[in-house]
């Protein structure tokens, strides 16, 4: 076995998995504070893959400014999507699921409306050309992946551990009625989540958007990878999220390079359901007591 | 059970209504969503068995209606075989098919249950995708018969109508019939507390494979009549988006009750075909009609009756 190739390999993996580790992470921190599992999850990937477009194609911002925009632009749109998914949250989870994914469905065909069926062209802001390393060749977008994803996750966990905000967020997420008895605005704080979950989501679809084609419909995979990721990793646990999206990645990646691409979710969600089959709860997820 | 007079006589003329509904339909379009109505009706209220009654967060009921479908067209394409063996066959098929997708579902619950479901979702749609030989892939299956009923080709949709009306008549009541006897009591404890219906001695494991296989059965049911109507099948009929559409029919028709599916079924395919005249926006109303449904009637369109009356009582 080339070990030049096993690690391009892995890199190729692990670049992959680090998107759906980031919609994984959104995933858990939204239900961690609201209760919501939010399947339009997927649509807002997608709109922050439009908006990086709109703000480095069609305005011609450089790739750093257009970048902060995209993601930002799609922050506000998590923070004011509160007000509408407040009923949905905490309730059985069918009516989650279907609540979510319709707005899922209102989101994708107004992006439909707005920028058309046409699958639109991303370019890496890096170049097309891949660099060598020795024997291993990388696209310079996976090196830009592996730097932004990985600042931006610490960035995440300073933020939450550190800051008063963060903390207040954590509070609130932990123990809603006593967090709302010493004064936190409970309703803000899940906003913010949403904001921050969407933001993340965004940094995901604008990273994988050169790879991808930007569509209208590049959500749904990502989506359902992103939350069988979170559940790998064991679901309201952002680390485990992390995990889970890069393991995620390498299987997916080693499974197209040495079986088949068209198995490859076969042979991904093969694996998530045989962990699960040991690990009910995800790899890191801690057993509940069920109550009466 | 004794009906009151007044119940009896609506029952006889729905059912008139019903029997001679192709008389007053000229439209072949309008018969054709009926017979989709009548068909999803039999997909929701298997889906309805397991989800509604049993608690159970299933998501493959698409793909077993595409195993029906497929089995069905197999054997009629390939072996030529009568349209009344292929039915019975794609049933036991898909019934196989819910006993073997049980059995990695028992050890998980709520979400963890919906993502491994989802997943053999995805499996069983990817097969149909690549299986190429047996399946013939993307392109599909073409040309799949129409039955024949006492000489006569059912051919056209009107003429389709009634077989599908019996069967989904027969479907309502047998889910009716589990629901009064010892199953459907063991399910609905089921759903209440998986704790206390255990404590009561309900084998919940041996039910729940019970709520798989009764739900694929249905699918299966479902998907052969559904080959046989359109003549026509392939992958994208049994994909994410189907699955989506069955489950906000179930829930906007009201979850864990018999009339739920039908309402539910009725609601949503006349509703997308009249939002056609939107064209481009058709989706996003659709969308919005079902999130706002969610959202305001979450016991569905079946309690729609008693609010009226509880609104006009002014309560």
């Amino acid at each position: 076995m080339n070990i030049g190739l096993t690690i391009q390999i892995l890199l190729g993996g692990l670049g992959i998995g680090i998107i759906y580790s980031l919609v994984g992470m959104g995933y858990s921190m939204i239900y961690r504070s609201m209760g919501l599992i939010n399947f339009a999850h997927g649509s807002i990937f997608m709109i922050g893959a439009y908006m990086g477009l709109v703000f480095y194609v069609t305005l011609k911002f450089p790739f750093p400014i257009a970048f902060c925009l995209g993601v930002l632009s799609t922050a506000a749109i998590g923070f004011f999507l509160e007000r509408i998914l407040r009923p949905l949250s905490r309730i059985d989870l069918m009516f989650m699921l279907i609540g979510t994914l319709a707005l899922g469905i209102v989101f994708d065909n107004l992006a439909l409306i707005i920028w058309g069926a046409e699958g639109l062209q991303f370019p890496a802001p890096l170049g097309e050309k891949p660099v060598s390393l020795g024997n291993i060749m990388i696209e310079p977008q996976t090196i830009l992946i592996f730097i932004i994803a990985p600042l931006i996750m610490v960035f995440l966990q300073v933020f939450m551990s550190r800051s008063k905000t963060g903390k207040a967020m954590r509070a609130a997420a932990q123990d809603r009625e006593t967090a709302g008895a010493m004064g936190i605005p409970l309703n803000r704080m899940n906003a913010l989540t949403l904001a921050i979950g969407s933001a993340m989501a965004a940094v995901a679809g604008i990273l994988a958007a050169p790879i991808f084609l930007v569509s209208t419909n590049m959500g749904w995979s990502v989506a359902i990878k992103g939350f069988a990721a979170a559940i790998l990793g064991g679901f309201g646990n952002p680390i485990g999220a992390v995990i889970g999206g890069l393991i995620f990645g390498i299987i997916e990646a080693a499974s197209a390079f040495f079986i088949s691409s068209t198995y490859k979710y076969t042979i991904s969600f093969a694996v998530t359901i045989a962990v699960l089959m040991f690990k009910p709860m995800g790899i890191f997820g801690e057993p509940t007591i069920e109550k009466m | 059970m004794e009906l009151s007079r007044t119940r009896k006589i609506s029952y006889v003329i729905i059912g008139l209504l019903l029997v001679f509904l192709p008389t007053f339909v000229k439209s072949i379009y309008v018969m054709h969503i009926i017979n989709m109505v009548l068909i999803y009706t039999v997909i929701i209220s298997g889906m309805n068995i397991i989800m509604g009654y049993c608690g159970q967060f299933m998501l493959a009921q698409a793909a077993f209606y595409g195993i029906g479908a497929y089995t069905s067209a197999i054997l009629a394409t390939r072996l030529g075989l009568s349209f009344w063996i292929c039915l019975p066959s794609a049933v036991i098929v898909t019934c196989v098919a819910g006993l073997l997708t049980s059995l990695p579902c028992l050890k998980v619950r709520g979400h963890y249950l919906a993502i491994v479901s989802l997943g053999l979702a995805v499996v069983i749609h990817e097969a149909m995708v690549n299986l190429v030989d047996l399946t013939n892939g993307p392109g599909g299956i073409i040309r799949i018969p129409a039955p024949f009923l006492f000489g006569m080709s059912l051919d056209t949709d009107h003429r389709y109508y009634h077989l599908l009306l019996v069967l989904t008549i027969l479907s309502i009541l047998f889910v009716k019939l589990i629901l009064e006897s010892r199953v459907g009591r063991a399910f609905i404890a089921i759903r209440e507390s998986y704790t206390a219906a255990e404590a009561m001695g309900i084998n919940h494991r041996f039910y729940k494979i019970i709520g798989f296989m009764l739900s694929a059965s249905y699918a299966g049911l479902a998907g052969s009549l559904y080959a046989h109507l359109v003549k026509f099948i392939s992958p994208d009929s049994f994909g994410l988006e189907e699955l989506l559409l069955e489950i906000a029919m179930l829930l906007v028709g009201g979850i864990g009750t018999l009339a739920g599916p039908v309402l539910g079924a009725t609601v949503l395919s006349f509703g997308y075909e009249y939002l056609r005249a939107l064209k481009g926006l058709q989706m996003v109303v659709y969308g919005l009609m079902i999130l706002l449904s969610v959202i305001f009637i979450p016991q569905g369109l079946v309690t729609i009756k008693d609010r009226v009356l509880a609104f006009r009582r002014g309560s």
